[in-house]
């Protein structure tokens, strides 16, 4: 529950400090996505991928969630509609 | 009725479900729920879910974000790259007459005595290769392109060196 709780303190109270830690908890996924390019490109990208999270999380709808009846509707109908086809 | 929904089995195979009960909080109070059909403890395992839907759900997305977004701009910049194609080759023939020069910069950038005693020790032919790959970030077959040898003997030379360095850190530091 890390992430949302640090989500819910960027949206509610613009707590920077919060947004600091989102993006260290995100350090190493980052890092395995750039390895694969050249040295020279890979900071430019990490501010470009910066902005991105930031943007997405300010936006993030925290209210939208399926309770477990909706889950466990939603992944019998996929249940089934695999066994019909 | 909504309790039964629980003990269904398609609901138990699924990953999220299954490690949504792994922790051992969430286990009990489903255990719980199960046995005694008590609405509050429903509401409560409902909202846990909800909490523990939500953050995977999130960290997924943000994942997605980094892929997705290194996978675009890597698009656009070789798009960029083939724009610019015709001037990349005049700056690399530009490279060959000044890869030497890289090469005596080396010993100046580093005032560490340590550091400049181990790359003396390399030849001229890996320091080359060397200033090369990592001071001038060249990839090992723009190396070989310029310095009219294959790629593989690039990678060769680097290894050697790269090993030479090692050796000489070690001893140093023995």
């Amino acid at each position: 529950m890390e992430l949302l709780f640090l989500v819910r303190r960027v949206q509610n109270n613009n707590d920077d400090e919060a947004l600091v830690d989102i993006l260290n908890m995100f350090e190493p996924k980052i890092r395995k996505s750039l390895s694969t390019l050249q040295r020279d490109v890979r900071e430019d990208y990490r501010q470009e991928i910066y902005i991105r999270i930031i943007r997405a999380i300010r936006k993030y709808d925290l209210d939208n969630s399926p309770d477990l009846f909706d889950f466990s509707n939603t992944i019998r109908n996929r249940w089934r509609e695999k066994k019909a086809s | 009725m909504e309790i039964d929904i629980l003990k269904d089995n398609i609901l138990k195979q699924n990953k999220v479900f299954c490690s949504f009960l792994n922790d051992p909080e969430n286990k009990r109070l489903y255990n719980k729920v199960v046995e005694s059909n008590r609405e509050d403890l429903l509401t409560e395992l409902n909202k846990r879910f909800k909490e523990f839907f939500l953050e995977i759900r999130l960290r997924k997305y943000i994942s997605t974000i980094i892929h997705n977004s290194v996978v675009e701009l890597d698009i656009q910049r070789r798009k960029k790259e083939q724009f610019l194609a015709p001037y990349d080759e005049r700056v690399q023939l530009k490279y060959n007459y000044s890869a030497s020069f890289y090469i005596d910069k080396l010993s100046s950038i580093y005032t560490d005595k340590k550091i400049n005693d181990v790359l003396k020790a390399l030849t001229e032919k890996e320091k080359k290769v060397i200033s090369l790959l990592f001071f001038k970030d060249l990839k090992e077959v723009e190396v070989a392109k310029l310095l009219n040898i294959s790629q593989q003997a690039v990678s060769k030379t680097k290894q050697r060196a790269l090993q030479k360095i090692k050796m000489k850190m070690r001893e140093e530091n023995d």
